[in-house]
């Protein structure tokens, strides 16, 4: 029992030194999207792994994506400090960071972390992901250890996300 | 025991009531598939159907739309094929499966619009109702279905490997599709995926 304790605490404060990086690097509003390849997303995924991690792919010019986003925002902000991470994974192109991403996330005041997927192998890669994934944008993945699940298509409220992630965390 | 309850409860969480709220079962044409004929509205005013085309060995049927960038990415490249392998007896039948109301940038006046200023050698169809693209299990643009000339399903997924730059292609999967389907042997492989923008419904 001690032991989770701790161990629910360390994870509080990494939370929150977290966050404070993530402030900080608003207030410079310099946002830095880093950009990887499949393997480098899974690699860093792996890195994350001590939490759930709430992973959807969107993009900003895919109209159901920006839809449900503040979904994930909210889902953000109020599992922040349950152990849960969300991370958005867009898919916008490599050459549209700085005219399109960026701003997208200025405006809307985007708090997620935010990684730029480019990785034209997508037949081999959607897989890794999902078998089940048709590739159709929206979907989003979520891992708990070494457990994942994901669903294709849009959330039609916050609710339905919010509930998926409170089963989760049941387990 | 605890671990195993545990265990199980997870199994059981992931194998059947999460998954089977979450996964639609894979409705539409599976390979080997009879694919049924259409009728759909062509940008030019026609109503086209697979039976117009008496000549053709097989068919290109291509879900893609106005709207989508990666639909947009493959227009150059469907022109590309369509004159290269219509004349073989492999048409392109490209269809917009979006609902305008959803997407105004997919309505049929876009669509007509589109395939002027893109001179599209190929019919552009709409889905009128969105009839057509459930049969097939289309979900994305764009969506490729390579129909041999029984009408069979013989290839489904992507045209390729690379939808940023066509010169940097690897795999040609629709074209080796077709050229196996010549050679009257079985498309390797006979599925890919690729990301693409989701079907427009309400």
């Amino acid at each position: 029992m001690t032991k989770v304790g701790f161990f629910i605490v360390f994870m509080l404060e990494l939370c929150q030194l977290m966050t404070a990086q993530e402030s900080a690097s608003v207030e410079q509003s310099s946002i830095d999207i880093p950009v990887m390849n499949f393997d480098e997303l899974q690699s860093y995924l792996n890195t994350q792994k001590n939490q759930l991690l709430v992973i959807n792919f969107w993009a900003t010019w895919c109209a159901p994506c920006v839809e449900e986003l503040h979904y994930f925002e909210y889902a953000n902000r109020d599992f922040k400090e349950q152990n849960v991470k969300v991370i958005l994974v867009s898919l916008d192109f490599k050459r549209a960071i700085d005219k399109q991403l960026i701003p997208f996330i200025e405006r809307n005041e985007i708090q997620c972390e935010v990684i730029l997927l480019d990785d034209v192998k997508m037949n081999s890669w959607i897989n890794r992901v999902s078998p089940k994934w048709s590739g159709a944008i929206p979907g989003t993945w979520f891992i708990d250890g070494e457990n994942s699940l994901f669903n294709e298509g849009k959330y039609e409220n916050y609710d339905a996300l919010k509930n998926t992630i409170t089963n989760l965390q049941k387990i | 025991m605890k671990t195993t309850t545990k265990l199980f409860a997870i199994i059981l969480m992931f194998a059947s009531g999460v998954l089977c709220a979450f996964y639609p079962v894979h409705s539409g044409y599976h390979i080997g598939d009879i694919a049924a004929d259409f009728e759909l509205k062509s940008t030019n005013g026609d109503m086209v159907s697979m039976g117009d085309f008496e000549e053709a060995k097989g068919f290109v049927i291509v879900f893609t739309c106005n709207h989508c960038p990666f639909a947009v990415m493959y227009e150059d490249r469907l022109i590309e094929l369509n004159d290269k392998y219509a004349p073989q007896g492999y048409p392109v039948i490209a269809i917009n499966p979006n609902d305008p109301d959803v997407q105004p940038a997919d309505s049929y006046e876009a669509m007509q619009e589109r395939a002027e200023e893109k001179a599209f050698t190929f019919p552009y169809l709409f889905d009128e109702g969105q009839n057509v693209y459930p049969k097939f299990g289309a979900t994305r643009t764009p969506h490729v279905f390579l129909l041999d000339e029984t009408r069979k399903v013989r290839y489904i997924g992507a045209i390729d490997d690379n939808h940023k730059n066509a010169d940097a292609v690897e795999e040609k999967y629709l074209e080796n599709a077709i050229e196996a389907l010549k050679r009257g042997e079985a498309p390797d492989p006979s599925e890919t995926k690729a990301i693409g923008c989701s079907i427009k419904k309400k």
